[in-house]
């Protein structure tokens, strides 16, 4: 029973990750219809940079904040210089981004080298927890707070705010939100830093959980283009919702039967495709 | 029999209700007008009829038959034809590419894959007498983008005649035209045959009130009116209509 | 006059290089006439039909796991098992044909994807029939009987694959210049009018599925007695996401510009890689560059080059 309840948190756990990474995603493609496929690499980056901030400052607020802006600066250079390019092109897109994974990724490899590393956790956390039999690590429970309050926050900045509107118009819309005079070059920036920071936001807090590995961009893209598939892209409710159920069926296949984990994702992405093409809450 | 019958026609997007209880029937070889303020739900109806969209409820007879469910390119293959708001041509082919393009889509050897297109003669044959007729012979070479827009409408209403049609559908055709252009349209579909029905959507007034025979006027996705032109012009719930919306 | 002097050239330089290079680059070149039809057959989903798919390994690794499990455990005869991986791998694409082509294009990358990790999953666990994740060994190269050559060595398996080469790309060719070929073009061009005009647009794409499976199949089945060995390798993304980066680097919808990826690709991949430690960053920077300076693929800035030229003259 212990198994299954502390899988179950552990799923759960990523999948706050994974909805971070999902959100992002689905916000960058949503509003500018942008095929990124560098961006697992933001949070790898962010988890990189972050450890060795914390390797020399111990902080772990001090790694969070670096890293996220680092990461944010490299996205808005990735977008201005490269990307804004080719608005429409999507095949020009994935060529462009592949081209960036390969360059992110050799990189870390160069600088941090290939071994798997686990980022330390913040020292307040560093404790456990426990429920009826099972005891968990309490950073586990920080970061399933934390998913939350940023869903919560994005769905305040989605529905409650003005940003939240002209995003939804642009997304919806993008012609006549020029013509209504939204800055829509500035608001595609604004909205894909946030995306990427979301990203290595992700990437950070999940670094004492699972840790940082290279190749994890691809893997962590995967899984986040799976929840978007399954969630329904332009839907937050969708995000999170198929963060969840991404991150628990994961976590369950690791546990069992390794090397089917893929396999069983695609194919709920698939079954889930065949009755709802446009996800389970998908608007598109 | 008619050539077009819509019964009762809804259509529901996400809790907005685009058209409601919509009927219309058309004659063969009328010529019908549909007005209506913008967003009354036009194209919406035109996109039901062609196969683009399905209605929520209610039924299509083209020419005695049931179409409601029937795909998009069957009904073009029952010789149902038409235009959209924006011009549809292939703009990297040239004028005659594009005409062969919609000249071979009545030919079974459009399935071929073990031929080179060029030794088709009869269909570029075909394409010539067609361009001749409506004057773009001579441009037939250049690419639909160095065509004026007026000779790009132009191209596109005789793309959707290719096929000879019985029923066509002309979503506004004359907007974004220069008032030449918009007499050079007007004199072509007034100079087609009888044998063609066509129902059109047209924003300028006057135009439709002189091309059509009859002319149904739609407001918030509901027949509001329905009449002669001269009748329609009379109208007292049009006028508000237009009226009120020039006011707001 | 001038295309087929050119082609002529080629074709005589193919037949000579494998008398004058070690095995080492022969096998290399092999491995680009082979990669060379898998990413034709691609171009015609992605560049062609206008689909870009992230699944394409599907069928490559249909057609190499039929020459496997084939050549071992049923009958060792290539006559039977090539056509079959062929006609397996265009089954296969039938089938994913049906639950694909309703998507739109974004998630039809993504679809293609999953499905192919579907069956990477299936060739991991089903042991008894693919060897699981330590694969199969011990495939022998083709035994064609009344010729008296014997396919071992690395320039005679070389002439082997150019022939199915010329073949593929003949009948690729012979396809796109078709009306059918036409048609497929305008439909990705604007799908809309083409149904408008009475096209059966899902049937042309369908069909166009079908025959990239074909030669991704045989593709497939050409790499596996190549290598004499076969492993889920074959059927994962990366495998897809390599011909993609061949069919846009050479440039889409060419069929051409894909063989010239395919060369580069893995020209770059084999010969750079032992140059340089950093090749990956290398690459990397080679494909942002080439999307910057030209989008079109390197194809594309041969024909602005050649066009410039001409201009000047």
């Amino acid at each position: 029973m212990n198994f299954w309840i502390l899988q179950t948190l552990n799923g759960i756990t990523f999948g706050m990750v994974l909805f971070l990474l999902a959100a992002g995603l689905s916000l960058i493609y949503g509003l500018m219809r942008i095929v990124n496929l560098a961006h697992g690499c933001f949070y790898l980056a962010g988890a990189y940079i972050a450890l060795s901030v914390i390797e020399s400052t111990n902080s772990f607020l001090m790694s969070l904040l670096v890293g996220v802006i680092a990461v944010s600066i490299l996205g808005i250079i990735m977008q201005r210089f490269f990307l804004h390019r080719f608005q429409h092109d999507h095949s020009s897109q994935i060529l462009l981004t592949i081209g960036f994974v390969l360059i992110i990724g050799d990189l870390v490899l160069l600088i941090w080298g290939g071994e798997p590393k686990l980022l330390p956790k913040p020292l307040l956390f560093q404790g456990s927890v426990s429920i009826r039999t099972a005891i968990f690590p309490a950073y586990h429970l920080v970061i399933i707070a934390t998913g939350l309050l940023v869903a919560i926050g994005l769905w305040l900045l989605q529905d409650k705010t003005k940003m939240g509107a002209l995003i939804r118009a642009g997304v919806d819309d993008t012609e006549m939100a020029r013509g209504l005079g939204i800055n829509v070059p500035i608001l595609f920036s604004l909205v894909f830093i946030l995306g990427v920071a979301l990203s290595a936001f992700g990437g950070i807090i999940a670094g004492p959980f699972i840790g940082v590995s290279p190749g994890m961009e691809w893997e962590i893209l995967l899984l986040a283009m799976a929840v978007l598939l399954i969630g329904g892209q332009g839907s937050l409710k969708g995000a999170f919702v198929g963060s969840l159920l991404v991150s628990l069926v994961d976590n369950y296949c690791k546990a069992l039967i390794p090397e089917l984990g893929m396999f069983f994702i695609f194919g709920s992405v698939a079954m889930v495709l065949a009755f709802k093409p446009t996800g389970l809450f998908g608007k598109l | 029999m008619k050539a077009l019958v819509a019964d009762k026609i809804c259509k529901n997007f996400e809790g907005i209700q685009a058209l409601l209880n919509v009927s219309v029937e058309v004659e063969i070889g009328e010529r019908r007008g549909m007005i209506g303020p913008n967003g009354a739900g036009k194209t919406t109806f035109f996109h039901i009829i062609s196969g683009i969209l399905s209605p929520t409820s209610g039924s299509i007879y083209l020419f005695g038959k049931d179409i409601t469910h029937l795909p998009m390119h069957a009904r073009a293959n029952l010789e149902l034809s038409q235009t959209f708001q924006l011009i549809s041509l292939f703009k990297k082919l040239t004028v005659l590419e594009n005409i062969v393009l919609a000249l071979q889509s009545f030919k079974r050897r459009k399935y071929i894959l073990h031929r080179p297109l060029s030794i088709y003669k009869d269909v570029f044959n075909e394409a010539e007498k067609a361009l001749q007729e409506w004057e773009l012979w001579d441009k037939r070479n250049l690419r639909v983008s160095e065509l004026s827009y007026g000779e790009q409408r132009l191209l596109d209403i005789m793309l959707a005649l290719i096929g000879k049609p019985r029923l066509l559908l002309l979503d506004e055709p004359t907007s974004g035209l220069s008032l030449a252009e918009v007499k050079t349209v007007i004199s072509r579909i007034r100079a087609l045959s009888r044998e063609i029905t066509i129902i059109f959507i047209e924003h300028h007034m006057d135009v439709a009130l002189e091309l059509a025979e009859r002319v149904t006027v739609l407001h918030m996705g509901q027949v509001v009116a329905e009449g002669t032109p001269t009748e329609i012009k009379r109208d007292p719930r049009v006028k508000k209509i237009y009226l009120g919306t020039e006011k707001g | 006059m001038k295309r087929w002097m050119g082609i002529a050239v080629i074709l005589l330089l193919l037949g000579i290089l494998p008398q004058v290079l070690g095995d080492y680059y022969v096998i290399l070149l092999t491995k680009i006439l082979i990669f060379a039809i898998f990413a034709m057959s691609l171009d015609i989903v992605q560049g062609y039909v206008g689909l870009p798919s992230l699944g394409h390994a599907a069928f490559f690794g249909v057609g190499a796991y039929t020459i496997g499990i084939f050549s071992i455990k049923v009958l060792n005869n290539f006559w039977i098992n090539l056509p079959l991986a062929i006609v397996l791998a265009g089954m296969v694409a039938a089938l994913f044909g049906l639950l694909v082509l309703r998507t739109r294009a974004a998630y039809f990358f993504i679809i293609t994807a999953a499905l192919s990790e579907v069956l990477y999953g299936i060739a991991c666990t089903w042991r008894f029939f693919t060897g699981g994740h330590d694969g199969m060994p011990g495939i022998a190269r083709p035994d064609i009987g009344f010729i008296p050559w014997s396919l071992l060595s690395a320039a005679n398996y070389f002439y082997f694959v150019l022939f199915f080469f010329i073949v593929a790309f003949i009948l690729m060719y012979v396809v796109v210049r078709s009306p059918f070929g036409h048609i497929i073009v305008s439909i990705r061009e604007n799908e809309l009018r083409m149904r408008a005009l009475g096209y059966h647009t899902w049937l042309y794409k369908y069909v166009s599925f079908i025959i990239a499976g074909l030669f991704a199949g045989l593709s497939g089945g050409l790499l596996v007695y190549l290598n004499g060995f076969v492993s889920p390798d074959v059927l994962r993304i990366s495998l897809s996401a390599e011909a993609l980066l061949m069919v846009l680097l050479g440039g889409a919808g060419t069929l051409i510009g894909p063989v010239i990826g395919a060369a580069s690709v893995v020209f770059l991949e084999n010969i750079v890689s032992s140059y340089m430690e950093r090749w990956v960053l290398m690459l990397g920077i080679i494909y942002v560059l080439v999307v910057m300076f030209t989008p079109q693929g390197i194809l594309g800035l041969i024909n602005k080059m050649s066009l410039k030229s001409q201009a000047k003259v």
